[in-house]
């Protein structure tokens, strides 16, 4: 087989045994959704009762796990036993705000990392030292301080209003622009330094590679050397650090998001978690999954792309 | 005559960490005139390739150097910055190095790395003749081909051909034809002698060869710790004091034949599914799929303490071979058996550590990051200070060290070296280094493929007599995979000759110049023949 279809055969079995998981995991954590309602002096008992009876959660594990696959195929992930909505939906929002954060501070990252990692000489090592700095400060402190220096020198508001607010397209923009600013600055500074140092490195060993080398001999054009000698020569590892950026866009904001009330998955999550709110943390997980075997994925095809010993391999 | 190139009192030092200094070149003067061909002779480490990266003016890095004067055509180089002295380099300079299969990009067609080079080759049809005039009989599948797909040999004659490609006027090679086969070291040579007598281009040829600087130089310079120390009009083959290898290394009559390795039907193709994966071929896409039988039912058997050397042409399958042997590579099919169990499917801690591998490419073979101690000690360090199968006795750090500096001792490295890291080493100094490391388990049996190629021809004897003698001692078999017939004639036992897969006829080296009589037998012994006439 193919190993690419063998990798998307792979993931597809992975995705399988994590829901399993998680339904095992959610069963055998002690309490359920009721567990709390019960310790509510304002329910009656007979209420209550309906309402388990109404849900799924009185039925044995392995039905109620044969049930959600069937609707799960379907795209039908379930009801939110909290918000009384469909979990699509609900996570649709939820996912569309977290992307876009993630998103837009990895690709910050990605740029400046790019950027201040490609240079030489005295600027490298500033960027070096500015990059250990920024390692070493604690990603939710580090938000704080962004958080503290807006509300000191900005007439920003960094703080979410939720309700969007009514007027044309651009607006709209504008206001959301204002609202993610903060945020998506927080996500670039915590993830710079990661990509700054591998790209330096990257670009350190490529600048020694005797084909690097030997294109500098031969006298080649400085603009084929860069993109098509050195680049390539730094790729290897810089695309798998891509992949796993990818990987992680769901799961990486979440101080973020908590910090500055981004109305994103992280939250929604996490509240679901504390109210056991199954469908919502089944669904969740399963996003987090399939995101990072296709960042992993994605990561394998550039890969494969790049390197043409690896399709020789796989031929 | 108008000189083309002229150095006056070059004196180059290296950077060491912790504030040494190694001086490499110490008042250099030379001078090459127009469409003079000078040739670069001395032992590794002697700086030669030094010289050649100044006058290039590249990999300079951590280097300081004092010169009185470097002018190339009536331009002062010292003069010129970084982008002129490249812009020079694009048009009026050519070079040619000498690990060849890592100065390609291995991202980048043939073609395309052909066409960088700009001059003749800029269009596809340039690189094409190009391609052709360096020796190739299928150009089209060549300039298709990504640098992994080709021999090392193959992979040289490329990088002659992006040398010439700007029709230099100076032309700079670094042992040029060091990696190559008998037959591809003659095409080269001609083409080099070709080069120099249709476009009157200057040359300037490092290499270990007596024989090639003879057939190429006007005159040849040797190079001695840094300082220029004679010109050689002539050069004739240092006939200094040695060992006969002939004679320290025949010895296999007299000792108790016991069958150390065992190959039979092996086949490998490149292209079909690898055995241990059990991938399914599917659509490429549009792409062709392209077979390559390297191996195709290989039999041959290796006795105890005996040196047989395979030789053949590039891309005949010695690498593949030598590969199947030691392991890295799984063949489809066929049996090898190493004193009597199997190597296949899966071969034992023990029987990995009895089979030594010595590569070529010195410069992928050593970790740049470790010092050469450690490089040493890894592999006992690997086999847990413990030598497999041996006496079972455990190696304490002090006895590890003292074993590196002994084994360090028998490859000819002062003591010193221990500390230095690859990157601080010449090409020679390297392949030195690779054998002592090899030698650290005490293997049984010892592979060497091309592995004496790129060193001088003293230090090449000087090693043949060190496994000469390992092998009298500790009953060290070995197998050298080479293309080089004459060498090997005297030093090896047994040669078997390998052409496209196969090992064509085996004879005893003292009568292999007469028995021989595959065709593939008979070209190599033309060539090497061929060689002889012209001293």
């Amino acid at each position: 087989m193919h190993p690419l279809a063998r990798r998307l055969l792979y993931s597809l079995v992975s995705l399988i045994a994590i829901s399993m998981l998680c339904f095992a995991l959610l069963r055998a954590a002690p309490g359920d959704y009721f567990s709390e309602l019960r310790l509510e002096p304002g329910l009656s008992q007979k209420t209550l009762t309906t309402m388990e009876e109404q849900s799924d959660l009185s039925k044995p594990l392995i039905e109620r796990y044969a049930l959600w696959c069937k609707a799960a195929v379907r795209g039908d992930f379930g009801l939110s036993l909290t918000y009384h909505l469909p979990v699509v939906q609900l996570l649709g929002e939820r996912i569309a705000n977290t992307l876009m954060l993630a998103g837009l501070g990895l690709l910050g990252a990605w740029i400046l990392g790019l950027l201040l990692g490609s240079v030489t000489g005295w600027p490298a090592i500033a960027a070096r030292a500015f990059a250990a700095l920024l390692w070493s400060i604690p990603e939710p402190i580090l938000a704080l301080l962004l958080l503290l220096g807006a509300l000191r020198f900005h007439a920003l508001s960094p703080l979410v209003e939720i309700s969007s607010p009514a007027g044309s397209s651009w607006m709209h923009l504008r206001s959301l622009a204002g609202r993610i600013a903060l945020p998506a600055l927080a996500m670039t500074l915590g993830y710079l330094p990661v990509v700054l140092r591998h790209v330096q490195r990257g670009l350190d060993a490529a600048r020694r590679a005797p084909a690097v080398e030997a294109a500098r001999a031969h006298g080649f054009t400085r603009r084929r050397i860069l993109l098509s000698y050195l680049l390539p020569e730094a790729a290897t590892p810089l695309i798998s650090l891509l992949g796993l950026g990818i990987g992680s866009l769901l799961s990486a904001s979440l101080f973020v998001e908590v910090l500055f009330g981004w109305p994103g998955l992280g939250q929604l999550l996490l509240n679901a978690i504390l109210a056991r709110d199954t469908n919502i943390v089944v669904a969740g997980v399963l996003c987090s999954a399939v995101m990072l075997i296709t960042g992993n994925l994605f990561a394998d095809l550039l890969l494969w792309l790049h390197d043409p010993r690896l399709r020789a391999v796989a031929r | 005559m108008q000189p083309i190139l002229a150095i006056e009192d070059l004196s180059l030092v290296y950077r060491l960490p912790k504030g040494r200094r190694l001086g490499v070149l110490r008042r250099v003067s030379l001078s090459i005139g127009a469409g003079e061909v000078v040739g670069l002779l001395g032992p590794s480490g002697s700086g030669k390739t030094s010289l050649l990266r100044y006058i290039l003016g590249v990999g300079m890095e951590g280097s300081e150097s004092k010169c009185a004067l470097l002018k190339f055509e009536d331009m002062n180089l010292l003069a010129m910055n970084h982008w002129q002295r490249h812009r020079l380099r694009r048009e009026r300079m050519g070079i040619i190095f000498q690990d060849p299969t890592h100065r390609l990009s291995a991202f980048r067609r043939i073609r395309r790395q052909l066409e960088d080079a700009g001059g003749s080759c800029s269009s596809e049809s340039g690189a094409l003749a190009s391609l052709e005039r360096v020796g190739f009989v299928d150009p089209g599948r060549i300039a298709s081909s990504f640098p992994y797909e080709l021999s090392g040999g193959e992979c040289q004659r490329i990088a002659t051909a992006q040398a010439i490609a700007a029709n230099p006027m100076l032309l700079l090679a670094d042992e040029p034809t060091s990696a190559l086969d008998t037959v591809a070291q003659r095409q080269i040579l001609d083409l080099m002698l070709k080069i120099r007598r249709e476009r009157k281009v200057a040359m300037m040829v490092i290499s270990h060869d007596p024989e090639l600087l003879r057939a190429l130089a006007d005159r040849v310079l040797r190079l001695h710790d840094g300082v220029i120390v004679g010109h050689v009009p002539s050069p004739a083959r240092s006939r200094s004091p040695r060992s006969k290898p002939g004679t320290t290394l025949q010895m296999t009559g007299e000792r108790a034949t016991q069958s150390v390795l065992d190959v039979r039907d092996l086949t490998l193709t490149f292209g079909l599914p690898q055995p241990e994966t059990g991938w399914m071929p599917l659509p490429d896409w549009g792409r062709t799929r392209k077979f390559h039988a390297a191996l195709q039912g290989v039999n041959f058997s290796v006795q105890q303490g005996s040196f047989v050397a395979v030789v053949g042409r590039s891309g005949s399958g010695k690498s593949t071979l030598a590969a199947c042997i030691a392991g890295i590579a799984l063949p489809q099919s066929g049996e090898m058996l190493f004193c009597e169990k199997p190597l296949l499917p899966v071969r034992s801690q023990e029987q990995r550590a009895q089979i030594q591998l010595i590569l070529q490419d010195t410069v992928g073979a050593l970790n740049p990051r470790l010092t050469v101690a450690q490089i040493l000690e890894e592999p006992l360090r690997i086999h847990r200070n413990q030598l497999p199968g041996k006496s079972g006795r455990r190696y304490t750090d002090k006895q590890m060290q003292a074993r590196a500096y002994s084994i360090l001792g028998d490859v000819s490295l002062a003591p010193e070296y221990l500390t230095r890291t690859p990157a601080q080493l010449s090409g020679g100094e390297r392949q030195r280094v690779a054998i002592a490391r090899a030698l650290m388990l005490q293997p049984t049996l010892l592979l060497l493929d091309e592995a004496l190629t790129g060193l001088d021809h003293d230090l090449q004897d000087s090693i043949l007599e060190l496994l000469g003698d390992l092998r009298r001692h500790k009953e060290l078999t070995c197998i050298h995979f080479t293309h080089d017939l004459r060498r090997m004639l005297i030093a090896a036992d047994q040669i078997a000759v390998m052409d496209e897969g196969l090992i064509v006829e085996v004879h005893p080296a003292w009568e292999f110049a007469r028995k021989a009589c595959h065709p593939a037998s008979v070209r190599l012994l033309d060539a090497m023949l061929l060689d002889a006439e012209e001293q």
